[in-house]
């Protein structure tokens, strides 16, 4: 070859190079992969497969989660004050309650991790939080007006299912599928015995990914380790009115038994020994879990309020969830709500025809 | 190509990122160029959570309305205001 030759290829080859060429694949970042497609009547760009794709994604992998090893744990005395909140709310009230907590770390130091407990509504098997502007922190008893609070993100959030299991119910996964990160439930409260379950769970892009909870949390008890009184004045345990009728079961509260307080629970609280967790709900098979009590002067904590929409389908979803075995009670809730729901459409049909 | 002449290639220089917690997705320049913040989660959010129950918006450390327009290279941070559960 001569060198004529040589310099005339690299001329064509730099002409070839300095051409811009129109890609056939179409690449968006996130509208997927175009081609243009030469169509018998003209030319346009439609979906298409990507030519380069190397991997198939299905189901399972989707379901898989690998857990950082280097998290920082939520430290035992921070967890304890939460566990101690929502025995609290399982010992000290007339009737057993939910409760709930939002985590934040520091955005500086990620190992720093913040509870605040949000001004709340809470029934034995809900948890209401119009806003987290008003909160108040666990450990220090701040109140917060803003959320979150200066250098500080939310991570997640945790709440108890007082004696019921430690699940995820389908209200948790509403809203928490759309708020990634740590998710938590404290249930299987056992006070006599002092034992409760964890169920732990990471959060993101809209799935749920079940963890090992002592990945996240050291759950070690801390003798002495409270939670701010203050707090207590954020949660509204008030039970709803219900208005008497002669047509349908009126009680003014539907609560759950709860034995006598023990007096020397005070001296387990603060005993290591007593404390531990358990996968396996707790549960006093032999008692009646639910009773209409009609005298609600027998309630000591809990003030009356009116009746919201919500706390009727709290209470419902509520029993059913404790009387999911006997199908005997759930089809006499059945009847009940049917016959009320009959009720309340000749209510409304009078009302509209009027 | 006619038409391919008319579609925008991508801009991959200085992105913004939104973050809901600690999660965060990257729009690039022509993702953003011009929009609002509320317009961004509306539009990308979804990716990262409810845009719906997002209530707060944190732009380089400072709560900000939702009609702030978004410059490159910043990071904005929403954040949800109420829950239930159940």
């Amino acid at each position: 070859m001569t060198v004529q030759e040589v310099q005339t290829i690299q001329e064509v080859e730099a002409v070839q190079e300095s051409t811009p060429v129109a890609p056939n694949i179409l690449r968006t970042r996130r509208d997927g992969v175009w081609e243009v497609y030469d169509g018998v009547w003209g030319s346009y760009i439609r979906p298409t497969d990507d030519p380069d794709a190397n991997v198939v994604i299905d189901e399972e992998n989707l379901k898989q989660f690998d857990l950082k090893e280097d998290i920082h744990r939520i430290p035992s005395e921070l967890w304890t004050k939460w566990v101690r909140l929502c025995f609290h709310f399982v010992d000290k009230v007339s009737s057993s309650v939910e409760v709930s907590i939002r985590i934040l770390r520091n955005q500086d130091d990620p190992s720093q991790y913040r509870f605040l407990v949000p001004k709340q509504k809470v029934s034995g098997a809900s948890v209401r939080v119009e806003n987290f502007d008003t909160a108040v922190d666990i450990a220090t008893g701040e109140e917060i007006i803003q959320y979150p609070p200066d250098g500080w993100i939310p991570v997640g959030s945790s709440h108890s299912h007082n004696t019921m299991q430690a699940f995820f119910s389908g209200i948790d996964d509403k809203y928490e599928l759309d708020d990634p990160g740590i998710h938590l439930v404290v249930g299987s409260i056992d006070v006599k015995n002092m034992k409760y379950a964890i169920a732990a769970s990471v959060v993101g892009s809209r799935r749920r990914f079940i963890v090992d909870f002592s990945k996240l949390i050291d759950a070690t008890p801390v003798n002495g380790s409270e939670f701010h009184e203050k707090v207590l004045d954020y949660v509204d345990a008030a039970l709803p009115k219900f208005i008497a009728t002669t047509n349908y079961i009126a009680p003014s509260k539907w609560t759950k038994k709860v034995s006598k307080i023990d007096d020397s629970l005070d001296e387990k609280w603060n005993n290591p020994n007593y404390w531990g967790w358990d996968e396996d709900a707790y549960m006093e098979s032999s008692s009646d879990p639910f009773y209409w009590e009609s005298d609600s002067n027998k309630s000591k904590s809990n003030q009356e309020y009116g009746l919201a929409v919500w706390d009727v389908i709290d209470m419902a979803s509520d029993y059913a969830r404790k009387n999911a075995d006997d199908q005997n009670r759930l089809h006499t809730l059945r009847d009940e709500l049917m016959d009320f729901i009959n009720d309340l459409d000749v209510s409304l049909s009078v009302f509209v025809n009027s | 190509m006619a038409f391919f002449d008319q579609i925008r290639t991508a801009d991959q220089s200085s992105p913004v990122t939104l973050l809901l917690n600690e999660e965060s997705i990257t729009l690039s320049a022509d993702q953003f160029s011009g929009k609002t913040v509320s317009q961004l989660f509306g539009e990308y959010g979804h990716q990262l959570g409810n845009v719906t129950r997002i209530n707060r918006f944190v732009l380089n450390g400072e709560i900000v309305p939702g009609t702030t327009v978004v410059r490159a290279g910043e990071t904005v941070r929403g954040a949800v205001s109420s829950e239930s559960k159940g």
